[in-house]
């Protein structure tokens, strides 16, 4: 292994100073699993103690995934040599990742000449040596440095992993057991693009949901143009509605729920709540029963609007969003009818602390896994707004501040509408954010909310006036993948595949097939944004809305691309393997807000979806959670509606090459 | 190759007073049939075709040989040559050899115009250096064969391949393409370890893939770093020339190795990479050091690329020339070398040969030419007849351009205007190889798609595995066309109409490629076939040779 003095230094003081976004582009020459193979030892351990004086450290052995020795349990006393001492000496701050508790990877000993006692091991950043026992190993060197795709300076092995140390030791652990799965390449397609229609104006909103009731998902559109309903009467056979529904709104934004739980979908058009009465036994039309706000002059002030679960009795209740007048929240009246009541003093989001007076997008989710809808809102610094089971929502004090402005004036509240989806692998919904033109990962880990962008390889791979994303797994992995607009009228959207273990790929770069996007649609931005499976093929589409007024449906076609080669990859062979689960959530009551988790036949949790969450700035999906499943088996379905009713399902998860396993979640009671 | 036909001939005073005479009929036959016999092919053809003239040949060379065996030994010192009769030392001249050197020399002169008479220079150190090029035609085996591009050295082209022999190196993989010279197969692996990558140069017995030698280290002990690169052997076959270097290494060398040692002859250092693959003409060495460009707009950072000339016996630096990003690899005929420019160079360029000192002297510039390109070309530059023909495109050899698209340009080689242009669904990255007015394009979309060379339009088009793109160059022999699709199948070709005969998988069965970086290209020589592969390390495999 070469010493290169002249990086080291600098090396080191950027392990200690990096904790900002890496555009580290993934190299897929060399991933974790092939240091897996090539090395003879593998194992992780823990930091014991640190020895400033002399330079080194000791590491305390806490598995061994590959090789005989050294065991658990056993202190390998590591010492810094040649150029790493005299880096050390010559660096003032200890390096973050080397001190005690902390717990690093190693890579020890290759099948390749002069490599045989080869050390390399990751705490934080990858670091080289030898090995002179198996209770001693030499540390050389640290990592080179390359510039990065920004022109900014990146370590050269970032592209095989710069994710947190414990997400590589833990992807070590499932790569001794066979079960990583990390994919290279995108694995994912689409059809050609399907205009639907061209307004004269913005599409500033959109929904894909079953207006008409016939099982077929309709698209409501939301323009200043005027609004647009085009009900699929046959497999992707849309006619427009508009007129004979008899609506004739201008909006900015549009969700869809059963609000007074009669069985048939209402709408909420802007700020206006219309009740529906389309069906197929020839009633049909939407009447409207109350706008919000309340006060006409603050409703011009009108961001987006949305249905949210905020008391817990299964009645959707209304959220809206104003330009520089906060959140506002109203409270369904449910089964006593009348009209909904303002409950934002009570919700505690007039205070300014929860973003009072703000002006930004919201996102809806459960951030603590108690079945209470909580909230993003992306003004100010951002808010991380938790709701108790009084129904207040309070700031989450260690939400790290964020920015939400975008573009040549700093203009705020015209980005920041995420997603909670489970992206991390940690069990709960985290968040992801964009930004002007990135986004932020915040983990949930065990309820703190932790940014680890910096760990997200291609995460950093923006695009610019990033306006709103949705989570959904397109790909059909088993990962939650994101999708992102961006408002520019030919701005560039994004589909960042999520790999797994807190790593991201930007999808279009690293396409496994020919094509991942035919038509012209992913370079003319877009204000409105919804996924959903719009042709029923179990495969979850994209929807979406653009400046230039185009309605343009984007159907995945991944699946047809899952045949058997000869030849393949361990990627390849996974995805063979890998089958799909599509939920349908039924109620009508408790579905906003409903929570739908796949766990196995022992009650692990594998992959969960929030209904109605995926609100992207004034949009909605269809009522349904669409998985991914890596392992094929028996699990089960269970779906907390957000009134606290549960109900269980078992199911068979088979190859999606043979078949789609479909579910229909209704209510026990 | 060039086999041993020396006969049993007499002592030297004998050839020399008999072959007085006779000198200029033994020199007419003997062209005739050292012409064929440097094309096989032709020979094998030939005696199908005039089995009757064959053997006359064949007699008549017996009986020559005869009546110079038997002519009566004369007094040496009576041929007033001064030499002393000294028949021991007399037996071991090779005057067959000195024979041919006289046809070839009149060979090149008919192809190629006057020898071009040599130069010395001056070099970047004050020195001098010996830039002769007076045995240009003595047939250096470069980057894909010769400056057609071929893969193809003579002999049998094998079909229903079988394995013959593999060569690997753990973890490591043949990026680079191999070159088959005198019964040895030249080739250089690639192991990516990051930060460092290591590269080797290998010398194989190519009928056993048994090791002859293998250099990864320069004399002072620093490894080599990875090869893209392909060798280029000497005329003489006593060197063997390769670049160094990945697209993000600086500081790369180029290598000079004894093929008989295996030990480094020299290394010219550069301040970039040699992805390039050298061309070597006469005594010089050309190759592009590409640029290493960093960021979403692919700008250069430090030097934006150059072109190199050196010195084949010294490594001493003769001339270079600066050139946006010259990944491709230079080809050279009539003291001409034609090299593409890749990334923010979009053009072709025509450089003379000769060192500064000459340019100076006669007033002209180092370009000949340069003609803008649509896209980067990255692609090596193959020469048809009077053309020159350049791959080009939007794409590089890792990733796939959002919205593919490729040309090849077809330029006159005087003055670089272009003949025709045909565009193409995604880039040309490997070397395009020309055969009966064909041009085998490996195009990065997944197919293989011959133009003909009149007029640029595409005669057919096939696929090697579905959109797996082309990245190396094809091997066009007499009628077939041998190419290789970045997950590691090795396809056999018609040439006539593309249609596939049989594929092959080049990739290590328990560990398939997982990069689409099978961008070695395929060799065949006597019958089989040489090529290097991601995991499955340098295969060689023969074959049936008839159909």
């Amino acid at each position: 292994m070469t010493t290169n003095v002249r990086t080291v230094l600098s090396v080191l003081l950027f392990s200690v100073l990096a904790h900002f976004p890496l555009k580290a582009v993934i190299n897929v020459g060399l991933q974790p699993a092939d240091l897996f193979e090539r090395y003879e030892t593998v194992l992780t351990g823990e930091i014991e103690r640190v020895d400033e004086e002399a330079g080194g450290f000791f590491l305390r052995v806490t598995a061994l995934h590959k090789g005989e020795t050294p065991e658990v349990g056993e202190i390998i006393e590591i010492s810094a040599v040649d150029a790493m001492a005299e880096a050390l000496a010559d660096q003032v701050d200890p390096i973050v990742d080397i001190a005690p508790g902390k717990p690093v990877a190693a890579f020890v000993g290759m099948r390749q000449r002069r490599a045989e006692d080869q050390l390399l091991f990751y705490a934080g950043g990858f670091y080289l040596g030898t090995r002179v026992s198996d209770s001693r190993w030499n540390w050389t060197d640290g990592d080179t440095q390359m510039t990065g795709v920004d022109g900014q300076p990146v370590p050269t092995m970032a592209g095989t992993w710069n994710g947190s140390t414990p997400q590589l030791n833990h992807m070590l652990e499932d790569l001794a057991r066979g079960e990583a799965y990390f994919p290279r390449r995108g694995y994912a397609a689409f059809k050609e693009d399907i205009l639907i229609d061209q307004l004269d104006d913005t599409v500033r909103g959109i929904a894909l949901y079953d207006l008409y009731g016939n099982g077929l998902p309709d698209i409501y559109v939301s323009s200043p143009d005027g609004d647009r309903v085009y009900l699929q009467m046959a497999p992707l056979e849309f006619i427009d509605a508009t007129e004979w529904l008899g609506l004739e709104q201008a909006s900015v934004s549009i969700d869809v729920a059963d609000f007074d739980l009669d069985g048939i979908p209402d709408l909420l058009v802007g700020g206006t709540l219309l009740r529906g009465s389309a069906n197929r036994s020839g009633q049909h039309g939407f009447t409207p029963v109350e706008s919000f706000p309340h006060d006409d002059e603050e409703r011009a002030a009108l961001k987006a609007a949305a249905f949210i679960e905020a008391d817990g009795d299964g009645y959707p209740d209304v959220i809206v969003s104003l330009e520089g007048g906060g959140l506002r929240l109203y409270r369904n009246p449910g089964e006593s009818g009348g009209a909904f009541t303002d409950i934002t003093e009570h919700a505690g989001l007039d205070r300014t602390e929860a973003g009072a007076g703000g002006n930004g997008y919201f996102t809806l989710g459960d951030w603590t896994g108690d079945g209470r809808t909580d909230i993003h809102y992306a003004a100010g610094p951002g808010f991380l707004l938790i709701q108790d089971s009084e129904g207040r929502f309070a700031p989450h004090p260690d939400m790290p501040e964020l920015r939400f402005t975008s573009g040549p004036d700093d203009a705020p509240g015209l980005t920041g509408a995420g997603a909670f989806a489970p992206i991390i692998g940690s069990g709960r919904f985290d968040l992801i954010i964009p930004v002007a033109s990135s986004w932020h990962v915040i983990e949930n880990r065990n309820g703190q909310p932790i940014d680890v962008t910096e760990y997200g390889n291609e995460i950093n791979e923006g695009s610019f006036l990033h306006l709103s994303t949705v989570a959904s797994d397109l790909t059909l992995d088993g990962n939650v993948d994101i999708y992102t607009i961006s408002r520019a009228q030919y701005g560039h959207n994004r589909f960042i595949i999520n790999r797994g273990y807190g790593s991201f790929m930007l999808a279009t770069v690293h396409r496994a097939y020919d094509k991942m996007f035919s038509g012209p649609s992913q370079e003319l931005g877009g204000w409105a944004l919804a996924t959903g499976d719009a042709n029923g093929d179990g495969q979850p589409d994209i929807l979406l809305g653009n400046e230039h007024g185009h309605v343009v449906l984007i159907l995945n076609d991944t699946l047809s691309y899952r045949e058997p080669v000869e030849h393949p990859t361990d990627d390849v062979a996974r995805m063979l393997q890998a089958g799909v689960l599509a939920v349908t959530v039924e109620g009508p009551r408790g579905v906003v807000g409903a929570i739908v988790q796949l766990e196995t036949p022992e009650g692990a949790t594998v992959d969960m979806r929030f209904i109605g969450g995926n609100n992207a700035a004034g949009s909605r999906g269809p009522d349904e959670a669409i998985f991914g499943v890596r392992k094929p088996g028996d699990y089960l379905v269970r779906v907390r509606y957000a009134d606290g009713h549960e109900r269980t399902w078992p199911v068979e998860i088979s190859p999606a090459t043979q078949a789609i396993a479909r579910l229909t979640a209704t209510r026990s009671d | 190759m060039v086999p041993d036909i020396t006969p049993q001939l007499a002592v030297v005073p004998i050839l020399i007073n008999a072959g007085a005479a006779a000198l200029p009929a033994l020199i007419a036959g003997v062209a005739s049939v050292a012409a064929l016999i440097f094309k096989p092919r032709q020979l094998v053809r030939a005696c199908r075709r005039h089995p009757g003239r064959a053997l006359g040949v064949l007699f008549g060379i017996a009986g020559l040989t005869a009546l110079i065996a038997f002519w009566p030994a004369g007094d040496a010192t009576a041929t007033g040559t001064g030499r002393p009769a000294t028949s021991a030392s007399a037996s071991t001249t090779d005057w067959t050899r000195v024979a041919l050197e006289i046809i070839r020399e009149e060979q090149r002169r008919q192809s190629r115009g006057p020898a071009v008479t040599q130069q010395v220079s001056a070099n970047a150190e004050g020195g001098t250096v010996d830039v002769a090029t007076s045995d240009v035609d003595a047939q250096p085996a470069i980057f894909r064969g010769g400056i057609e591009r071929t893969g193809y050295a003579g002999g049998p082209a094998p079909l229903g391949l079988q394995p013959l022999w593999e060569y690997e190196e753990p973890f490591a993989m043949f990026l680079s393409s191999p070159i088959v010279h005198a019964d040895r197969v030249y080739a250089a692996w690639t192991l990516l370890d990051p930060p460092n990558s290591y590269g080797g140069l290998i010398a194989l017995d190519a009928a056993t893939g048994d090791l002859l030698w293998e250099i990864d280290e320069r004399d002072d002990g620093e490894p080599f770093v990875g090869i893209f690169s392909s060798p280029a052997v000497s005329a003489d076959g006593r060197y063997v020339v390769i670049g160094q270097g990945l697209h993000y290494d600086a500081n790369c060398d180029l290598i000079c190795v004894d093929t008989q040692t295996g030990e480094i002859k020299w290394v010219a250092p550069t301040l970039l990479h040699l992805e390039s693959s050298p061309a070597i003409y006469g005594n010089l060495v050309v190759i592009g050091a590409g640029a290493i460009e960093v960021g979403s707009d692919r700008q250069p950072e430090g030097h934006p690329g150059y072109v190199l000339a050196v010195d084949l016996e010294t490594g001493r630096e003769v001339w270079r020339h600066d050139i946006a990003d010259p990944e491709s690899s230079p080809a050279v005929i009539d003291g001409i070398a034609y090299i593409g420019s890749g990334f923010n160079g979009n053009a072709v360029v025509a450089l003379r040969t000769e060192s500064e000192d000459a340019l100076q002297a006669s007033g002209k510039d180092r370009e000949l030419w340069r003609r803008d390109t649509p896209y980067p070309a990255l692609g090596p530059i193959t020469i048809a007849g009077n053309l020159v023909l350049a791959g080009c495109g939007n794409g590089d050899f890792v990733f796939r351009a959002q919205n593919p698209a490729g040309a090849v340009l077809a330029l006159d080689r005087d003055n670089g205007e272009v003949r025709w242009e045909t565009a193409l669904p995604d880039t040309v990255l490997g070397a395009i190889a020309v055969r009966d007015n064909l041009a085998i394009c490996p195009v990065r979309n997944g197919e293989v798609i011959a133009l003909d060379l009149d007029d640029g339009a595409i005669v057919w088009r096939q696929r090697i595995n579905g959109s797996a793109a082309i990245l190396g160059g094809p091997a066009v022999t007499e009628d077939l066309v041998y190419a290789v699709s970045q997950d590691g199948y090795l396809a056999i070709l018609e040439l006539q109409d593309g249609s596939v005969l049989e594929r092959h998988y080049l990739n290590s069965e328990r560990r398939p490629g997982t990069l689409g970086l099978s961008v070695s290209s395929p060799f065949v020589s006597d019958g089989r076939v040489y090529i290097g592969s991601e995991t499955g390390g340098l295969r060689a495999f023969d074959g049936s040779t008839s159909r």
